[in-house]
């Protein structure tokens, strides 16, 4: 346990720790350069140290660079970092009311409670939760996909069928690529680029980054710069207090959907967000337009995701997300191997890890409320400069993924094609939702059908003899169920009464 | 007015052209070379010839598969040592995609210098059987293979089956019953499957999944029965006890799993397959300067030979192998007529081997 106390011991890992806070948080802000990117960077960085100091800066910056994200997102409408999606539906309202301010400070505050309660969960249940999630059998992950397909319906905004053409868009261009199982190339056209599929980084940056830089140029005259208020600043608790539960939900399920390994904090957060529009039935704000109940559910979520992506990493050396992963191959670059063995092998790194997921929430606070003025500040520039700037980093962001000049060309096509459904009025939100969903859905249905041998009664066998999956299909049954007639004659008899 | 828009024009035009011409990505020879440790002498540009010269600048390592996987880790640790016993630096770069295919193709449109060498896996043999690119192992100048691996089958620690000769008999009886995972049809359990379907008559229920992390993790959860890694991915978790090694795809004892049956202990016919493993190795372009590839074989010798790779290749479990030169062609080549039989049989591929010349001992 003296093990837990390895941070305290050595100061100086503190240092580390705090400096992959402010680098991870800066360049998670930057849009173009995703957490994953710069946990990247961080390791290329960090090679020739020893392994302590390098884990350390590392999970700094997973840590700031969740949090980082929001930053844009609220400030550009271009989020910065996959899991700061969501945040980009309520934070950008208030930015463009002046409020930004404000906004991104409930974002840090959020952030860090979030981080907070994700650590928790990861210190008292992993044992618990690695049990559950090994029970996860490929039917439970497509239940799940599913779930998150129905969620498209909330970020269709105000009309439902072009929400669902371009959340079906999504899940088709994630269909492009070398199938796995059969070797067989879709959509490839002979192109090598592509066998590995379309570079998700290169997608995400377009859409939401290269398009709306787009279409903000062709409103230039029509944009008028909103002085920030930049009162409200500092964090009060009674604003904590008052969303606590909403907080304490979402982490909760950030915590979770974070362990599960192949999800991580941007399905949390979008899960959180459709899961706060469900439960808050009359916010101060409308939702999508600055509701504050939109920013405390995505931010809490992914950062809570963030502890829980280290549940089966340092379980059994499976990693719960990207970063996960890199940490992963960080610890083997060291001559460590991370795994089940670890926890007897390397009990001061395992604990090492542990305290600084916790610690390194706690420093976010501070780390995260310097620089708020001047990014608010940001908001202010004008466009001229602005967009050409974000444009270029778009461009250096999507390159960087891969080295791959392919992946730019991709970001460009991607960024048109986002800009003319955005003048169209559709959603750009779910093409990256069915993006990200295609894979685990499909995947899961093959295995799931391999291992029910094709037949439809073994499936439905499978699913009733296991609590789990009695669950998840409850679940899916339900939100159908409530989208039929049924429930709209429910509605009329309650209105009757 | 007038001035800001042509100003505006002209920056425009600027930050148009550099940006294109930044994204050339291809640096034979035409960029500025990072300065060596030693003189910086005159860079010479297509430098084929110049075989005495060689290395006077920094070499270009490219590993066809993406950071944090076996084959980058093993290449960089190949780097590092090789930077111990050359003049100049080794930089190490991933080039991943398409199963290999990205790296490779890179490696053999650079110019034949020298200065880019492939690191890679056994998926090249894998390009021809699959049609995946017109690369050949002949298109290579194979300097060395110095890591391998060996094929084992883990169950969970809940499993009824505790010798392999119970899951062997299970299995005959209860044709595709039981699960296995694999990593889809030209990874290596699939390889190991289609042995044992060949040689001992036993049909597997095939689930697909993403890569070793995700087959294990399923595994441990018992919702796959069995699943066949390799050794050094295996390691950690034989050592918790939380999976069971049941038979090892070797011909001869493997390190930490000594206790372990052998397959060419169970039935004789695995002696024609084996050994058979992923395998590790670096090459060049097959037109380079002979002089150029000899001078690199004897420089990857002695970087093999080095204290911090054979730590390397301890602390991975990964097993030593030392195929230089022709051997190394050779030993891909036979590596790649077992697997393309075995694919041709399985029906993964439609290209029949004998068609190309290849044929196994």
């Amino acid at each position: 346990m003296e093990n837990l106390f390895t941070l305290f011991l050595q100061p100086e890992l503190l240092l580390y720790l705090a400096g992959g806070l402010f680098f991870g948080m800066y360049a998670g802000a930057i849009p173009g350069i995703s957490v994953t990117m710069a946990a990247s960077l961080a390791i290329s960085f960090s090679f020739g140290w020893s392994p302590m100091p390098a884990i350390a800066t590392i999970l700094g910056v997973h840590i700031g660079g969740v949090y980082g994200g929001s930053r844009s997102a609220i400030l550009l409408n271009v989020p910065g970092t996959p899991a700061a999606i969501a945040t980009s539906f309520d934070g950008y309202p208030m930015a463009k009311k002046g409020e930004a301010g404000h906004a991104l400070t409930v974002t840090a505050v959020q952030s860090v409670v979030g981080g907070l309660i994700g650590a928790l969960v990861l210190v008292l249940a992993t044992p618990l939760l690695i049990k559950f999630a090994l029970l996860f059998a490929p039917r439970d992950y497509f239940m799940l996909a599913m779930l998150g397909i129905f969620l498209l319906s909330s970020l269709t905004g105000d009309s439902f069928v072009k929400g669902m053409f371009c959340g079906v868009l999504g899940m088709f261009l994630g269909c492009v690529g070398m199938d796995t199982m059969t070797a067989v190339n879709r959509f490839t056209f002979g192109n090598v680029n592509l066998m590995s599929g379309i570079t998700s980084i290169a997608i995400m940056i377009g859409t939401f980054g290269m398009s709306e830089s787009l279409f903000q140029v062709r409103d230039l005259r029509n944009v008028t710069v909103r002085k920030q208020k930049l009162d409200r600043m500092r964090p009060s608790i009674k604003e904590v207090v008052k969303y606590f539960p909403l907080t304490l939900r979402c982490s909760l399920i950030g915590a979770f959907v974070g362990a599960l390994p192949g999800t991580g904090g941007d399905i949390a957060a979008i899960i959180c967000y459709d899961h706060a529009k469900r439960s808050v039935k009359h916010p101060e704000v409308p939702f999508g337009e600055g509701a504050i109940e939109g920013l405390v559910a995505p931010e809490s979520a992914n950062n809570a995701a963030v502890g829980g992506a280290y549940v089966p990493m340092l379980a059994l050396g499976i990693p719960g997300d990207s970063v996960a992963a890199i940490i992963i191959s960080a610890l083997l670059i060291h001559g460590i191997t991370p795994g089940p063995t670890l926890v007897n092998s390397q009990p001061q790194m395992f604990y090492m890890i542990i305290a600084c997921i916790i610690v390194g929430n706690i420093i976010l606070l501070p780390v995260a409320l310097t620089g708020i003025k001047v990014f608010a500040k940001i908001a202010e520039t004008p466009k001229e400069i602005l967009l050409p700037i974000i444009i270029v980093l778009t461009v250096i962001g999507s390159y960087a993924a891969n080295n791959n000049v392919f992946d730019v060309y991709v970001m460009v096509i991607a960024g048109i094609l986002g800009y003319f459904l955005k003048r169209h009025d559709f959603p750009v939100g779910p093409i990256i939702l069915g993006f990200i969903l295609s894979n685990l859905l499909e995947l899961n249905l093959r295995r799931t059908i391999a291992m029910c041998y094709g037949s439809v009664s073994e499936l439905f066998g499978q699913i009733f003899t296991s609590p789990l999956s009695i669950v998840l299909f409850l679940i899916l049954a339900g939100m159908l169920a409530m989208q039929t007639p049924l429930k709209q004659v429910l509605k009329r008899k309650e209105k009757a009464d | 007015m007038r001035a800001r828009k042509v100003l505006a024009a002209v920056l425009a035009l600027t930050m148009g052209i550099t940006v294109l011409s930044a994204c050339d990505n291809s640096a034979a020879g035409t960029t500025a070379a990072p300065a060596n440790k030693e003189t910086s002498k005159t860079e010479t540009s297509g430098s084929a010839g110049k075989a005495d010269q060689y290395p006077d600048r920094d070499i270009n390592g490219d590993i066809i598969y993406g950071a944090g996987g076996g084959t980058d880790l093993i290449s960089r640790a190949m780097g590092a040592a090789l930077n111990e016993v050359l003049d100049v630096s080794v930089i190490m770069d991933n080039k991943a995609g398409g199963s290999g295919v990205v790296g490779t193709e890179y490696v053999l449109s650079q110019e034949a210098n020298g200065y880019d060498i492939c690191f890679h896996s056994e998926a090249i043999t894998m390009f021809q059987p699959m049609e995946l690119s017109e690369a050949k192992i002949d298109d290579f100048s194979e300097l060395m293979l110095y890591g391998s691996g060996a094929g084992v089958l883990l169950v969970s620690k809940d499993s009824p089956y505790q010798t392999i000769e119970d899951l062997i008999a299970y299995a005959k009886e209860h044709p595709k019953e039981l699960n296995i995972g694999n990593t889809g049809a030209t990874g290596c359990p699939t390889i190991y499957c289609t042995m044992m379907q060949k040689i001992l008559g036993v049909e597997f229920n095939y689930v697909n999944y993403d890569g070793d992390g995700e087959a294990m993790t399923a595994l441990m959860g018992n919702q796959i029965d069995l699943f066949i890694p390799v050794n050094f991915t295996a390691q950690p978790y034989v050592e918790s006890g939380d999976l069971r090694p049941l038979l090892v795809f070797h011909d001869e004892k493997v390190n930490g799993f000594e206790d372990v049956k052998l397959a060419t202990g169970l039935d004789a016919q695995f002696q024609d397959y084996l050994p058979y493993g992923p395998f590790f190795g670096a090459a060049v372009s097959a037109k380079t300067d002979p002089e150029i590839v000899k001078f690199l074989m004897e420089k990857f010798t002695a970087a093999y030979d080095t204290d911090s790779f054979q730590n390397y290749l301890t602390s991975a479990n990964i097993i030593p192998t030392k195929y230089v030169g022709e051997e190394a062609a050779a030993y891909m080549k036979d590596a790649q007529a077992k697997v393309w039989t075995l694919l041709y049989e399985a029906g993964t591929t439609s290209l029949n081997p004998a068609d190309y010349g290849v044929m196994m001992e």
